[in-house]
C-alpha cells in the first residue's frame, strides 16, 4: 500500500471515528465527493466498523465477581501484601504473617510426621556383590541388607505359571510384593532393602526376577519349594554347581550357562568371578569362581587339613575351601620352624593367592561389611600376627598354623569372627534370593 | 431489553453506585441496575461516575472488600467481552478477566490519578491478554455456538437479548454466521491491530484512551485502526457487500 494511500485511508477511518478536527473533516468530505472511489473506501470501512460493532456483547459468567473477591482475598492472605497500597493496618500485616508462620509450621510438623525412613534403594550394603568398581562403603549399614545373594534360576515354557507359582510360594512364606510400577530397568539389579518384601521385574520378555530378601529359615522353605517348582517345568533346566547340604543350589556361572541364559547367567558369572565377599567368615571362593558357604563346614567340625589343599581339590562337603582368615599378607610366607620348610599359609597356588587377595582388597569395597568388613580385616590382621609369630606356644593359633601348616581358620577363629558379624545382621541371618524366571520358548534356544 | 452498543456503554457507563448498599445485593440485582441505567441513558455525566470511582477506590486502598467487589461487578462485563474478543477464547477470557482484577487491586496503591481507572483497568487487561497470548503462542478461535452452549442461562442470554428486535430466525442465523465469521477475521489479525480495532469498535475507547492504554502516539493508534480495518474489509468483502 502507497503511503499516499496509506494516508487517506487513515484520514478516512479518523473521520469515521470522529478523530478529525474540523477542518480535516471538511476538507476531507469534499474529497470523498469528488472521488467516488474514496466514497466506496469509506463505505466499506464503515461497513467493516458496523460489522465489528453488532458483535453480541457477552456478560462475564455469573459467579465471576464472587471468584475475583475470593481470588484477591486469597492472594492477600498468602502474600501478606497483596492487598491495596497502604490499605493494610500493622495489626492486620502482623495477622497475616503469623498465619503464614503457622502454616508453615503446622506444614514442617505433619512432613516430620508423615515421613516415612528413607529406604536405601540404593544401599551399597545390599550391592554386596556386584561390580568391583563399587566405591568403598560409605553408606550406612543396613541390618536388613543382606548378605551374598543367591540366584535361582528356573526355566520354563510357561513364563505366567511360573510367575504365579513362585508369587504363591512367596505368599504362603509371609513374602510380600513391593510395586515396581515405573522401575528404571537400569536399576533392576537392586535388591529390595526390606527383608520380607520382594520386588518383580521383566528384564525382557522372556525373563521375569524375583529379589527378595528373607530369613534363613525363610530362604530354606523356599528353596525346597521352588526346587519344587523347578522340578515340575518340562524344560532342562540350568546346570546347577554341586549340591550343597541344605539344599542351597547355585547357578553355575561358566561360558556354557552364559550362553544359554543370557542375563541371569551373566549376572551369576560376574557376581561369582568377582564377588565382595561381605561375609568372610561364612564363605569361601574357588580358583573357578564359585561361592560356597562354608557354615556346613563349620557345623561339621571340620578340623585342618594336614596337607594343604589344591584349588580344586573339593572338600568333604564338596567346598573347596580357601578360608576366610588367611592372614592379609598372603604374599609372605610363613615357615615351618621345626620343619624348616616353606609352606604357604594359602592352600591354593598362585592363582588362589592371587584370587583371595583380589576379594580381600574387595572387601573393603563392600557397602554392608564396611565397618564390619574392615573390623574383620583387623581381626584377621590379628589372627595372622598371632600366627606369624612362631614363638607362640604351641597351643596358640598361630602357634597351630605353625605346626601343621594348615591353612583353613579354626572353627574358634571362625566363631570369633562370626560374632563379630552378628550384630550388624540384627540377630537373624537376611539372606538375598534373586529367583530368574526364563522363558525358554521365547528366549531363543541359545545366544 | 437490549444491551446498549459500545458507545452508549461509554458515555452513559452506569447507574446510580451505592458501594455500601451493593454489600447486601447480589450481582445478578446489581447487574441488572447497571443495565437498567445504560438502557435509561441515565443522565450521569462522566463526574459524576469519576466521583463513584474514586469513592470505591479510596475505600479498596483501606482493604475494604465489598467496596473492590462494587468496582468489580460495575466493570467485569465489560472488560470480560473486550478480552473476550482480543483472546477470542472463553476459558481464557474469564482466567484473564480474574486476573485483570486481582493484579488491579494488588496495585491499586500506585494508582492515584482521580479519573482514567477504567483506561487504568484496560491497560492492565491488555497487557495480561497480549502476555498470555505470547505464552500460548497462538490466539484459540472460539465459535460463539460453543461459548454459548457452555455457559449458563444468565450470560446465554446474552444473545437473545442483543437480537432481540429481530424475530426473524432466518436472520438470526445470518447475523450469527456473520458474527462467526467477523470473529474468525478478528482472530487471523495481527495481534497489535486486533487489539486496536477491538478496543475502538467493541468497547468504543476514543484513540486518546486507546493511545494511554497501548502507550503508543495516537498516529499509531490511527495507523493500526486503519490496517486492522482495511484487512478485515478484504476478508470479509462479501459481507461488506
Amino acid at each position: 500500500m502507497s503511503s499516499k494511500r496509506q494516508e487517506i485511508g487513515e484520514q478516512l477511518s479518523a473521520y469515521l471515528d470522529g478523530e478529525l478536527s474540523e477542518a480535516d473533516a471538511r476538507r476531507l468530505e469534499e474529497a470523498v465527493r469528488a472521488d467516488a472511489d474514496l466514497a466506496g473506501e469509506l463505505n466499506s470501512l464503515r461497513a467493516v466498523r458496523g460489522l465489528l460493532r453488532q458483535l453480541p456483547r457477552e456478560r462475564a459468567p455469573a459467579g465471576t465477581a464472587e471468584g475475583i473477591v475470593a481470588r484477591a482475598e486469597r492472594s492477600r492472605l498468602l502474600t501478606g501484601a497483596g492487598g491495596p497500597g497502604r490499605g493494610f493496618s500493622w495489626p492486620r500485616r502482623l495477622a497475616v504473617a503469623a498465619a503464614v508462620l503457622i502454616a508453615v509450621g503446622a506444614g514442617l510438623v505433619v512432613m516430620s510426621l508423615t515421613r516415612e525412613p528413607t529406604e536405601p534403594r540404593r544401599d551399597k550394603t545390599t550391592l554386596a556383590m556386584r561390580e568391583p568398581s563399587d566405591k568403598p562403603a560409605a553408606a550406612p549399614t543396613s541390618p536388613e541388607a543382606a548378605v551374598t545373594p543367591i540366584n535361582f534360576v528356573i526355566n520354563t515354557d510357561n513364563l505366567a505359571q511360573a510367575q504365579s507359582d513362585v508369587e504363591r510360594v512367596f505368599a504362603s512364606n509371609s513374602l510380600l510384593p513391593i510395586t515396581t510400577a515405573g522401575e528404571d530397568p537400569s536399576k533392576v539389579a537392586e535388591p529390595p532393602a526390606r527383608a520380607n518384601f520382594y520386588t518383580q521385574t521383566r528384564q525382557t520378555l522372556s525373563q521375569v526376577r524375583y529379589d527378595v530378601v528373607m530369613s534363613e529359615d525363610q530362604l530354606q522353605r523356599v528353596f525346597s519349594e521352588l526346587n519344587g517348582i523347578r522340578a515340575n517345568q518340562r524344560v532342562a533346566q540350568v546346570p546347577l554347581a554341586e549340591k550343597v547340604e541344605g539344599g542351597l543350589e547355585f547357578a553355575r556361572a561358566d561360558g556354557s550357562a552364559e550362553r544359554q541364559f543370557g542375563y541371569a547367567a551373566k549376572t551369576a558369572a560376574r557376581r561369582a568371578r568377582a564377588p565382595l565377599k561381605t561375609d568372610l567368615a561364612d564363605k569361601s571362593v574357588t580358583s573357578s569362581g564359585d561361592v560356597r558357604d562354608r557354615r556346613v563346614e563349620y557345623s561339621n567340625g571340620h578340623a585342618p587339613a594336614k596337607e594343604l589343599p589344591s584349588p580344586a581339590k573339593a572338600g568333604p562337603s564338596g567346598n573347596s575351601i580357601i578360608p576366610s582368615s588367611q592372614p592379609p599378607r598372603i604374599d609372605q610366607c610363613a615357615f615351618d620352624a621345626a620343619a624348616g620348610e616353606k609352606r604357604k599359609l594359602a592352600p591354593a597356588g598362585e592363582e588362589g593367592i592371587g584370587l583371595f587377595a583380589k576379594l580381600l582388597r574387595r572387601a573393603s569395597a563392600v557397602a554392608l561389611a564396611g565397618r564390619e568388613a574392615r573390623g574383620q580385616r583387623a581381626e584377621l590382621a590379628a589372627v595372622m600376627k598371632a600366627r606369624q609369630s612362631t614363638t607362640r606356644p604351641a597351643s596358640s593359633v598361630g602357634g597351630r598354623v605353625a605346626r601343621t601348616g594348615a591353612v583353613p581358620a579354626t572353627p574358634d577363629e571362625m566363631l570369633i569372627l562370626r560374632q563379630k558379624q552378628a550384630p550388624t545382621l540384627a540377630g537373624a541371618n537376611l539372606r538375598q534370593l534373586v529367583v530368574i524366571l526364563n522363558d525358554v520358548e521365547t528366549s531363543g534356544k541359545s545366544r | 431489553m437490549r444491551i446498549c452498543g459500545p458507545n452508549a456503554a461509554w458515555e452513559a457507563p452506569g447507574c446510580a453506585v451505592d458501594g455500601a448498599a451493593f454489600f447486601g445485593n447480589t450481582v445478578g440485582e446489581w447487574t441488572s441496575k447497571l443495565r437498567t441505567g445504560v438502557e435509561a441513558g441515565s443522565g450521569r455525566t462522566q463526574s459524576a461516575l469519576v466521583f463513584e470511582d474514586a469513592a470505591l477506590l479510596e475505600r479498596c486502598r483501606h482493604g475494604e472488600m465489598p467496596a473492590f467487589g462494587s468496582l468489580v461487578s460495575k466493570y467485569q462485563d465489560r472488560v470480560f467481552n473486550a478480552i473476550l474478543r482480543m483472546c477470542g477464547n472463553w476459558d481464557d477470557a474469564e482466567e484473564l478477566c480474574q486476573e485483570t482484577f486481582v493484579k488491579a487491586l494488588e496495585n491499586l496503591g500506585g494508582f492515584r490519578q482521580a479519573s482514567g481507572f477504567y483506561t487504568w483497568l484496560f491497560r492492565i487487561a491488555v497487557n495480561l491478554t497480549i502476555s498470555r497470548r505470547r505464552r500460548s503462542g497462538r490466539v484459540k478461535f472460539h465459535s460463539l455456538d460453543a461459548a454459548g452452549a457452555d455457559e449458563d442461562d444468565s450470560t446465554g442470554g446474552a444473545d437473545a437479548l442483543a437480537d432481540h428486535r429481530d424475530n426473524d430466525p432466518q436472520e438470526l442465523v445470518a447475523r450469527a454466521d456473520a458474527d462467526q465469521r467477523v470473529l474468525k477475521a478478528l482472530a487471523e489479525l495481527d495481534e497489535e491491530f486486533r487489539v486496536a480495532v477491538v478496543l475502538r469498535d467493541v468497547e468504543g475507547m476514543n484513540y486518546e484512551q486507546i493511545a494511554q492504554i497501548l502507550d503508543i502516539p495516537v498516529g499509531t493508534v490511527k495507523s493500526r485502526l486503519y490496517r486492522a480495518r482495511s484487512t478485515l474489509q478484504k476478508k470479509l468483502r462479501d459481507l461488506i457487500a
